[in-house]
């Protein structure tokens, strides 16, 4: 009985023990079904003990869960395993809440399952923090994986990669089966020995967040090496226990931004360069507050101090008054709308506190703003003292320079006129002469014609007084012919030197003249004395020139006549005449030419007696014979007459002779009048 | 002889004897007149105090050219039928050209032989 009571006494105080316990404690038949079930059932569940014993329980069990509980505590109580289940079961305040149900089987000696003892805790809290972390896991996922900047989990020590998003394997430029699953330093070997391994090893181990702008990286992207520059950040990735399970990293190709960056760092850069180099000041009006800002160099030139505030009325306080105009006018223009906003101006400035005066060149462009409105001018100044002053020295020079050859060309002018005086003079000289000239050609022509009348009375009175004596004696007859003779002579000579003298005081028509045809006339009118000596004339191709016709039939029968005349007595003559054009080396050879005509040569040649060099210089001359006059007649006009036409026709005439005969050289122009071009 | 009355105008008193010696020697029955004075002549001529069949002038003369005679007669109708023979020393052939433009009916310049002249006035008046 003790032992009864003491069993009883122990039955009694395990179901108090039990029914204290904060769990639910059940048993349940072989089949399953429950068949005691402890008293916090009730308390804590939505279904009464009655209905819940065997196999009730299901009732209040998730639908959702109801099923896999179910098959589960099947697959138990067939294969005898512990029972060990979580699902929702309905409670009685709060809706379905998860337990975790847990069951041994119980055996006979023969090794039977006689019952099950079972247990349900509340494991809710549990179960939602579990989910909650699973739900955060699944978010930041979903984060890494839509972020639109390049995101990795590195997990472990090792760093392997165990999410990527597209952006990541982009900038690393590697797929998906390079990465993922691997530790980051063996999908991405090239990025060994830049200080990542540190930096990682670091953070998984600090927990230290690392962040870095514009880090160069060197990757191999898609086969090709390239350095890249990203902003990065590497953070601790936490487990729920707080505790590091790897790495969260977050970059952005800043490449271009980088660059850029870099570009127009050097831009500035350059444009500092050169503003210093060029000794540039540089400024700006903020329209806003009506002030300027000047560099060093703009107030070291101005004499403002280095901290002055200067408003718009006090920066022109150095400028010179008469030159502030010229700065407002070019500042309004700048800010007109509508204009080019080109600030452009030199001004001369007086230096605030030395007094010191300099030439400033000032540039700037009007800046707008969104609403197209200025807001500030700015620009550079340049000191161009110097140079305007070398410029102004060098006007001042050209400007002396001008001067003094305007002096010379006035001492020129002068000497020009001196010459010009010099010249009146000598052309009144000329004019002189040449009166004197033509009073000699008058005298010589008056006296010419009034001789020639006595000497005409002379001969005709001699032949009535020869008529009127009749029969006289010899001695008288002789006498009389020898007054005839002179008288003729003289006659001759008179009519010659009228003609030598009438040569200068006609003013004949120029006409085209054939040569050849001047020379058949000539020829003909000598006909009795060639045929007389027996002379051969021969002449072809002379040419058609600008002559006085009658001049050139006197030049020609003149020297035809001459050349019959002083003929070897035992020779028959021979006269050659050519013709060719003078070239101008030839031309050249006769200063008195106008060097701008065509000039032809006729060469009129003979076999006669020739004339001693000595002598040539004189044959021109008037009323000079190389001979007596009973050995050839003439006046000794001829030649003369000869070279006064040549002249008359602004040509030249020139003899050379030799025992063998003399040739004429007649140089004579083949358009008197006309120049060639 | 074609003309019977013959005047010569010409102020040198030589040639006049010298031409009117020539004219008689040719032909007796011939009147020859001379005149030095060729504004005398144009009036005498105006006037019917002479009227030759044929005129013999010298042009070089003082008081009136010859070239002026020559122009005043050719101008008054009742005497520009009389031919006009010009006789001078000159043998210009321009002076020759306007002469004859002028209407003189003929030139002879004055030669220097009186054979000379016997001719030429023989081969003019016959």
């Amino acid at each position: 009985m003790e032992n009864l009571q003491g069993q009883e006494k122990t039955a009694v105080d395990f179901m108090s023990i039990v029914n204290t316990l904060p769990l639910v404690v059940w048993t349940a038949a072989p089949d399953g079904g429950l068949t005691y079930i402890s008293r916090q059932w009730e308390d804590i569940y939505d279904n009464p003990v009655s209905e819940s014993l065997g196999n009730g329980w299901a009732t209040f069990v998730h639908p959702d869960d109801v099923e896999k509980a179910g098959a589960e505590w099947v697959h138990s109580l067939q294969t005898g395993e512990n029972y060990e289940a979580e699902f929702r079961v309905r409670y009685k305040k709060t809706d379905y809440q998860w337990i975790l149900v847990r069951a041994i089987p119980n055996y006979n000696a023969s090794g039977e399952i006689i019952s099950w003892n079972g247990s349900n805790t509340n494991i809710n809290d549990k179960k939602h923090s579990e989910a909650a972390a699973r739900e955060s896991e699944r978010n930041l996922r979903n984060v890494i994986l839509q972020a639109p900047v390049a995101m990795a989990i590195l997990k472990g020590k090792d760093h392997v990669v165990e999410l990527a998003n597209e952006f990541m394997f982009e900038l690393l430029g590697k797929g998906s089966s390079d990465l993922m699953g691997k530790p980051i330093f063996t999908g991405l070997p090239e990025a060994r020995g830049q200080g990542f391994e540190a930096l990682l090893d670091g953070v998984y181990k600090t927990g230290e967040t690392f962040s870095a702008q514009g880090v160069a990286v060197s990757l191999t992207r898609n086969g090709e090496k390239q350095n890249i520059f990203t902003n990065s950040v590497y953070q601790a990735y936490r487990q729920p226990d707080g505790s590091i399970s790897g790495i969260i990293a977050v970059a952005t190709d800043v490449t271009k931004q980088v660059t850029s960056g870099k570009k127009i760092q050097e831009a500035e850069e350059f444009l500092r360069g050169a503003v210093e180099l060029a000794n540039l000041g540089t400024w700006t009006l903020d329209l806003k507050t009506r002030t300027l800002e000047y560099d060093g160099r703009i107030r070291n030139w101005f004499g403002f101090s280095s901290d002055e505030i200067i408003d718009v009325d006090r920066a022109y306080s150095p400028i010179l008054e008469e030159d502030r105009h010229l700065v407002k006018a070019s500042m309004t223009h700048a800010l007109t709308p509508g204009t080019n906003g080109i600030y452009d101006v030199e001004y001369r400035i007086k230096n605030l506190k030395d007094a010191s005066t300099k030439i400033i060149h000032a540039q700037g462009r009007a800046i707008f703003n969104e609403e197209n409105e200025v807001y500030k001018i700015t620009g550079t100044a340049q000191d161009v003292t110097i140079e305007r002053n070398i410029e102004s020295e060098l006007t001042r020079q050209v400007q002396q320079r001008t001067e003094e050859l305007a002096a010379s060309n006035e001492e020129l002018q002068a000497t020009n006129e001196e010459i010009a005086a010099t010249n009146e003079e000598l052309e009144e000289s000329n004019l002189k002469l040449m009166g004197s000239n033509a009073e000699l050609e008058q005298f010589a022509y008056i006296a010419s014609h009034d001789l020639q009348e006595p000497v005409r009375k002379i001969s005709t009175f001699m032949q009535m007084l020869e008529k009127s004596l009749g029969n006289i004696s010899e001695k008288s007859k002789n006498y009389l012919d020898k007054i005839n003779v002179s008288a003729d002579r003289m006659s001759i000579l008179i009519r010659d030197v009228l003609a030598y003298s009438h040569l200068s005081s006609v003013n004949d028509n120029y006409e085209d003249v054939d040569l050849n045809q001047v020379l058949h006339d000539a020829v003909s009118d000598f006909e009795l004395s060639v045929e007389h000596k027996k002379a051969v004339i021969a002449y072809s191709g002379l040419p058609t020139i600008e002559a006085i016709p009658l001049q050139m039939s006197q030049l020609f029968s003149n020297l035809l006549s001459n050349a019959l005349k002083y003929s070897k007595d035992d020779v028959s003559p021979e006269i050659k005449i050519t013709a060719g054009l003078l070239t101008r080396q030839e031309a050249a050879e006769y200063p008195i030419l106008a060097g701008k005509k065509a000039y032809y040569k006729i060469q009129f040649s003979d076999n006669g007696i020739g004339i001693q060099e000595d002598q040539i210089e004189r044959i021109f001359n008037i009323f000079q014979r190389l001979h007596a006059r009973n050995e050839y007649a003439g006046t000794g006009i001829g030649l003369s007459i000869c070279k006064k036409i040549v002249s008359n026709h602004h040509g030249h005439i020139t003899a050379v002779s030799s025992p063998g005969g003399t040739t004429f050289d007649i140089i004579l122009p083949q358009d008197f009048r006309k120049n060639l071009k | 002889m074609q003309y019977k009355n013959i005047l010569l105008i010409d102020d040198d008193t030589d040639d006049q004897e010298i031409f009117m010696t020539a004219v008689n020697e040719i032909a007796e029955s011939v009147t020859c007149s001379a005149l030095s004075n060729a504004a005398e002549a144009l009036k005498q001529l105006e006037s019917n105090v002479i009227n030759p069949e044929v005129i013999f002038l010298d042009l070089n003369m003082p008081v009136m050219s010859g070239q002026e005679f020559l122009m005043r007669i050719k101008n008054t109708t009742q005497l520009n039928k009389i031919p006009v023979i010009i006789f001078s020393t000159s043998s210009n052939t321009n002076t020759i050209s306007l002469m004859k433009e002028m209407g003189a009916h003929d030139f002879i310049t004055k030669p220097n032989k009186y054979d000379q002249l016997v001719d030429v006035l023989k081969t003019t008046l016959l």
